[in-house]
């Protein structure tokens, strides 16, 4: 009658789990979230086969997995620790760009954008290319890199070295390899997103192992990119960003998710096939840190010019933000200038003119956009400041603030639809701006009526 | 009118003192006193003298003494005797001393969490060390929480947090695991039952990071009274605990008093509303000027008692008394604490909120409206009134509940022996499992590492199967899947979820009651008649996918019954042992549950109105039991008289053993066998509503001879003549039994012939041994 300790919990599992009770071999593990909850073992095997350590003896499969690696130009450079490089001439083009075009830039304007102090050695030598494949999104202890890219300028050639964890054991000892040949302290670490997942995720690891972080400075291109091309793209992934702007198609590229479920088919059945498309695509992901960093120096250096009216925008706001004045306005006028330019591009570039106290260009942009968008309420409300403020001019300021109440109420319900990052005033904001705009008028007319009186 | 001279008129007042059944008068009591030990640095000695603190109460040295001599220390004293200063002493010294140490402080709920870190403040300010203590919980700012990790001396968190954000997470709380010298765990008797053993083994997964980085931190517990703080203590913790339960703090004279509402209507044994009761004598005590405070069950009495009180008030008198519940925003609830406080207020109604140890100074009076669950709890509430000096009164008032009378008839258990023992079953394991995954999310597992229990290597490999874990080259377990295990598991809720009882009777609506799918099936299904708080509702749908139950008031004279076709198989007995005519069993039980069809019944008559179909699936349960069989013969029964003995002796029981057991009536479920199937002996069974059990089943097979005593005493003290639904439960209307005598009788009967007059012999069968020998006790 006593029943095994797994009998039980099987039983206990399936009469809580509801489905998934029976095994389900055909999963092809999209479905993540069901993995942690056992309901769904993706397939069955005995424990016996389970308790067999992968790594123990040069068996005949361990000669047929090194083979199997070599194929892919691996070696073993530790137990369980597999490493390869991929050398690319710096002359060679990845997408639109060439490697060698980072070592040519001006790297001010990137370091500035990514707020990296002017102490950071520029040489592009410096710079460390970093990328990895995780188990998982979290940053919490149990989410590991099994495969970690790291790139860098050799001479004539970009080097990408990856390492790949073929058992987790091994792990310390990639660690220190990696870290000894490419991290020394002070060298500056490129990556997408890296700050806030990769690095924390390296970190974590070395802390598990109890070995020392070395003390690097990070570029990471998330931010700078995300502040150029947030209008223009729906999301500012590192993909997005290579087929849309660094002229990069990937043909047959695995999505990235999939990279740790292929992972864990191969640490339980030891078939490195299904990684062969993992490892591709994290050496391109590094390949393009190069050229996505060359393109954004050029641009923030000014040695390439942009395209795009909201591209334009964006480099005027940073440059504004650096105190280049000048720079700035000229960005303004060119997003203006643009073909696409939209209702925001005025907008920006009339609030840049008023912070520069050109009044007079301000108002010229302000009337021309409350011609030009009849539902816009925001003009409409700079004017009434400006005419009752600046010029004195209490009628027009009184016509401005009825128009832009007008519009408000009229448009407020769809205020915006014309897209293009028009403000939208949303529920509650509707009122208070309406009041504060009810006040503006009441103070107005009180001035006129003084004025005449007077 | 001082409360000393009210007490007397209540005393000499007939129609007040023949309701109370007990009137007990602690006499004032003044503090032991004992030097601060010399070991304290001398900074925390001056600061605790500006305090006014020259010397520490007898069981604060006890607990500071035994905490300096590297014992884990859990401290048993009542509300207001200076429990924190036994831990916030050692914990500052040891802060003063090198300021490198390290604490976590671990509350049950953000509320005093944040009382804490206020007092803590208080005391460290005037240190030398700058002593910075957070409250790390889903309030902490994003911004701040990097500097709480890097430089936060205590952090004071919950277990939820605890589970989900810090163990996970640990390497970036290096700092604190690297130097963590004391755990903190207060309020330790909220962590019993399903939550109780989540919690015991998230505090596994914490001892084993801190083993990782090399610590071994002391452990001091705070807990109410409880039968057993030495077990709870060692079950919590997984180590054995000093108990310091002397309580050296002075205290005033007390009056206790439980009060028994008159009945009304004696045949059916109906008493006066305990809430009016309350209304009464509460109001007469804040017109008296004595500051009071009331607890009771729900938010909504909560409402209608302060609006009573403030009704019956004098105007000026009206402002002065308030409402404290969950659901007002915390700023409104700090201010109630603040004029609590300064004496602003003299009279607050609250639910149970207020009961933990959230500072509100001390008010002469509490009153505690109906039975709150557990005896710690009224006992909690009593202390809220009378701190250290002059008179205080704590009156409980009882409802017309099973147990709210056993306990008015046993002012024993409140005053002196409480029979609750709070139990905590790590070894759950489904909650074992799950946390064994997150703990190898946390840290990979060794081959030969145990967590808490012989079998974890068993459950590795079972987890290694599932492809949940994988053994790397060098034999330990690591976490293989994309998810994080800890987002997967809630401390606070069963393993199914739960379903939640939607009020939609007002355009707003509102979540009025939870309750377990198993139970859901019988009292949610379509159309039933659900109670709740003495208010009649109708499920208008339930949909079991997403957990929800939709109820409308409604106004009829009666309530459903469902017909529950229960299939009950023991699956494994692990021991039994004979006492009495029966044999008692404890082991493992699948249940499977069909709810077929319901039956509407009138309220007061019992007659059967007619009946519906329920289409609902089947559940299943596998859970521990426990469940007594006799012989047919040993009583002179008929099949009806049976089965009605055995409904009603389980229904006694059920109730019996929440008390013994410091659980809610529905954590435990019961089932009835005039015939059982597998021995076809008439059969009870109890069983843990959780599955794989929580220990209460099995608690129950321990001590059933003291658990038996309860239900027996509870249906033999009914005020009723033949047996009421308060005592033996709903019973089948117009019996054919020609058995002699009436339900109530042979319910007792039966209870008292499980219990013989000698221990009987425990037979233990382990799993290797197979099932137990049967024993041919038949006839005795």
């Amino acid at each position: 009658m006593t029943r095994s300790l797994s009998e039980r919990l099987r039983a206990l599992q399936a009469s809580v789990g509801g489905p998934g009770s029976t095994p389900d071999s055909g999963s092809d593990g999209t479905s993540s979230d069901r993995v942690g909850s056992l309901d769904a073992p993706r397939s069955i095997r005995s424990p016996e086969e389970v308790e067999q350590p992968i790594y123990q003896s040069k068996s005949e499969s361990d000669c047929h997995a090194e083979h199997e690696f070599a194929e892919e130009g691996y070696s073993e450079i530790g137990q369980g620790v597999w490493h390869r490089t991929l050398r690319y001439d710096i002359l060679m083009a990845h997408g639109d760009h060439r490697f060698a075009d980072l070592c040519e830039a001006d790297l001010g304007g990137l370091l500035k954008a990514a707020k990296l102090s002017d102490l950071v050695q520029l040489q592009a030598q410096n710079f460390r290319f970093y990328d990895t494949e995780t188990t998982g999104l979290g940053t919490g202890a149990g989410t590991f890199p099994f495969l970690h890219a790291v790139g860098r300028f050799e001479e004539d050639e970009f080097v990408v070295h990856q390492y790949f964890l073929a058992d987790y054991a091994a792990e310390r000892e990639l660690l220190t390899v990696m870290i000894h040949d490419h991290f020394p302290d002070g060298v500056t670490v490129v990556t997408f997103n890296g700050k806030s997942f990769d690095w924390p995720l390296l970190s974590n690891r070395l802390t598990m192992h109890r070995l020392e972080a070395p003390v690097v400075c990070q570029l990471d291109l998330l931010y700078p990119s995300r502040r150029l091309w947030r209008q223009t793209l729906t999301r500012v992934s590192l993909g997005a960003v290579e087929s849309a702007i660094l002229g990069l198609e990937r043909l047959d590229d695995l999505p990235g998710k999939e990279a740790p479920m292929r992972y864990f088919e191969y640490v339980s059945d030891g078939i490195l096939s299904r990684l062969v498309p993992v490892f591709d695509h994290n050496a391109t992901d590094v390949c393009s840190l190069v050229t996505l960093a060359g393109h954004l120096a050029d641009i923030l250096s000014g040695r390439t010019s942009v395209h795009a009216a909201s591209e334009w925008s964006a480099l005027g706001r940073l440059y504004d933000e650096w105190n280049e004045s000048d720079l700035a306005l000229r960005c303004f006028h060119q997003a203006v200038d643009c073909p696409d330019a939209s209702w925001r591009e005025h907008w920006l570039h009339s609030l840049h003119c008023k912070r520069r106290g050109d009044v007079d260009t301000a108002v010229e942009t302000w009337l021309r956009m409350a011609d030009h968008y009849p539902w816009s309420v925001p003009p409409c409300v700079e004017l009434a400041k400006v005419y009752e403020h600046r010029i004195g001019d209490f009628q027009a300021a009184l016509m401005f603030a009825r128009e832009a109440k007008n519009r408000m109420l009229r448009y407020s319900r769809d205020a915006g639809v014309e897209g293009n990052g028009t403000p939208r005033y949303k529920g509650g904001a509707d009122e208070r701006i309406v009041s504060a705009l009810q006040h503006r008028m009441a103070r107005i007319e009180r001035k006129l009526s003084a004025h005449s009186a007077s | 009118m001082e409360l000393s001279l009210l007490l007397d008129e209540w005393r000499r007042t007939p129609a007040f003192i023949e309701q109370v059944t007990a009137w007990d008068i602690a006499p004032a009591r003044i503090g032991r006193f004992r030097e601060t030990p010399g070991w304290v640095h001398e900074d925390l000695v001056s600061v605790l003298e500006k305090k006014g603190i020259r010397q520490l109460y007898s069981h604060q040295a006890e607990a500071v003494e035994a905490v300096h001599a590297n014992k884990d220390v859990m401290v048993v004293t009542p509300t207001a005797s200076g429990k924190t200063l036994c831990y916030n002493l050692p914990v500052l010294d040891a802060i003063s001393k090198d300021s490198s140490t390290r604490a976590l402080y671990i509350f049950p709920t953000k509320a005093l969490s944040q009382d804490q870190v206020a007092e803590l403040h208080e005391i460290s300010n005037g240190l030398r060390t700058q002593v910075q203590s957070y409250t790390y919980d889903g309030d902490t700012p994003m911004h701040a929480r990097t500097r709480i990790r890097e430089a936060g001396h205590i952090v004071v968190t919950n277990p939820d947090m605890l589970h989900a954000a810090l163990l996970p997470h640990h390497t970036k709380w290096l700092r604190l695991f690297e130097n963590l010298k004391y755990i903190v765990i207060d309020e330790a008797h909220i962590y019993r039952g399903v939550f109780g053993s989540h919690v015991a083994n998230v505090i596994r997964r914490l001892l084993r990071i801190c083993a990782f980085y090399g610590r071994h931190p002391q452990f001091i517990l705070s807990s109410a009274t409880v039968a057993n703080p030495g077990d709870l203590g060692r079950e919590l913790i997984g180590r054995d605990v000093e108990v310091v339960d002397e309580s050296g703090a002075p205290e005033g004279e007390r009056h206790t008093v439980l009060y028994n509402p008159p009945i009304f209507a004696p045949q059916l044994g109906l008493r006066k509303s305990s809430l009016m009761e309350a209304r009464r004598i509460g109001g007469r005590l804040l017109k008296e000027g004595v500051s009071t405070i009331h607890f009771v069950k729900t938010r909504t009495q909560v409402e209608l008692l302060s609006s009573y009180l403030k009704s019956d008030l004098p105007e000026r008198l009206r402002t002065r008394v308030v409402g404290y519940r969950g659901g007002y925003l915390p700023h409104e609830r700090r201010s109630i604490e603040q004029r609590l406080r300064t004496g602003d207020i003299q009279g607050v109604v609250s639910t149970n909120a207020l009961e933990l140890g959230v500072d509100i100074g001390s008010l002469q009076a509490s009153v505690t409206v109906g039975y709150p669950g557990t005896i710690a709890s009224i006992r909690q509430q009593s202390g809220r009134a009378g701190r250290r000096k002059g008179m205080s009164l704590a009156l409980f008032i009882a409802n017309a509940s099973a147990l709210d009378q056993y306990v008015v008839g046993h002012p024993d258990v409140i005053l002196h022996h409480s029979p609750e023992a709070a139990r905590v079953y790590p070894e759950n394991l489904l909650i074992l499992t799950d946390h064994l995954k997150c703990a190898a999310y946390e840290l990979p597992f060794s081959r030969d590492e145990s967590f808490g229990v012989e079998t974890t290597s068993e459950l590795l490999d079972y987890l290694a199967e599932y492809r949940v874990l994988h053994q790397g080259g060098d034999g330990r377990y690591f976490w293989m899947s994309d998810a994080l295990p800890s987002h997967g598991v809630s401390l606070r809720s069963a393993a199914q979820d739960n379903v939640v009882i939607v009020d939609q009777t007002d355009a707003r609506a509102e979540i009025i009651g939870e309750m377990d799918r198993f139970s859901a099936l019988t009292m949610l299904h379509e159309e039933a008649i659900y109670l709740h708080q003495s208010k009649v509702f109708q499920v208008e749908r339930l949909d079991l996918d997403n957990g929800k139950a939709f109820v409308r008031a409604v106004n009829v004279d009666y309530y459903t019954d469902a017909e529950l076709a229960v299939r009950l198989r023991v699956l494994d007995s692990l021991e039994d042992k004979d006492d009495g005519l029966a044999k008692h069993h404890t082991g493992e039980v699948m249940v499977n549950a069909m709810a077929t069809l319901f039956k509407k019944i009138k309220f007061d008559t019992h007659e059967n109105l007619g009946w519906g179909k329920i289409h609902l699936p089947e559940a299943e349960l596998h859970t521990v039991g426990y469940w007594i069989s006799w012989p047919a013969s040993a009583l002179p029964f008929d099949n009806e008289a049976w089965e009605t003995a055995l409904s009603g002796a389980a229904h006694a029981l059920r109730h019996a053993a929440s008390l013994h057991c410091m659980c809610a009536v529905p954590d435990i479920h019961m089932a009835v066998e005039v015939r059982d199937l597998l021995t076809a002996k008439p059969t009870l069974y109890l069983y843990d509503a959780y599955p794989g059990g929580v220990g209460l089943a099995e608690r129950v097979f321990r001590t059933s001879r003291e658990v038996l005593a309860t239900a027996r005493e509870m249906v033999v003290n009914c005020p009723c003549e033949s047996g009421c639904p308060s005592c033996i439960g709903p019973q089948a209307q117009s019996s054919e039994s020609k058995t002699e005598g009436q339900p109530k009788e042979w319910v007792a009967r039966l209870l008292l012939s499980a219990v013989g007059s000698e221990v009987g012999d425990a037979h233990k069968s382990t799993g290797t041994e197979g099932s137990a020998p049967v024993h041919s006790t038949e006839g005795m």
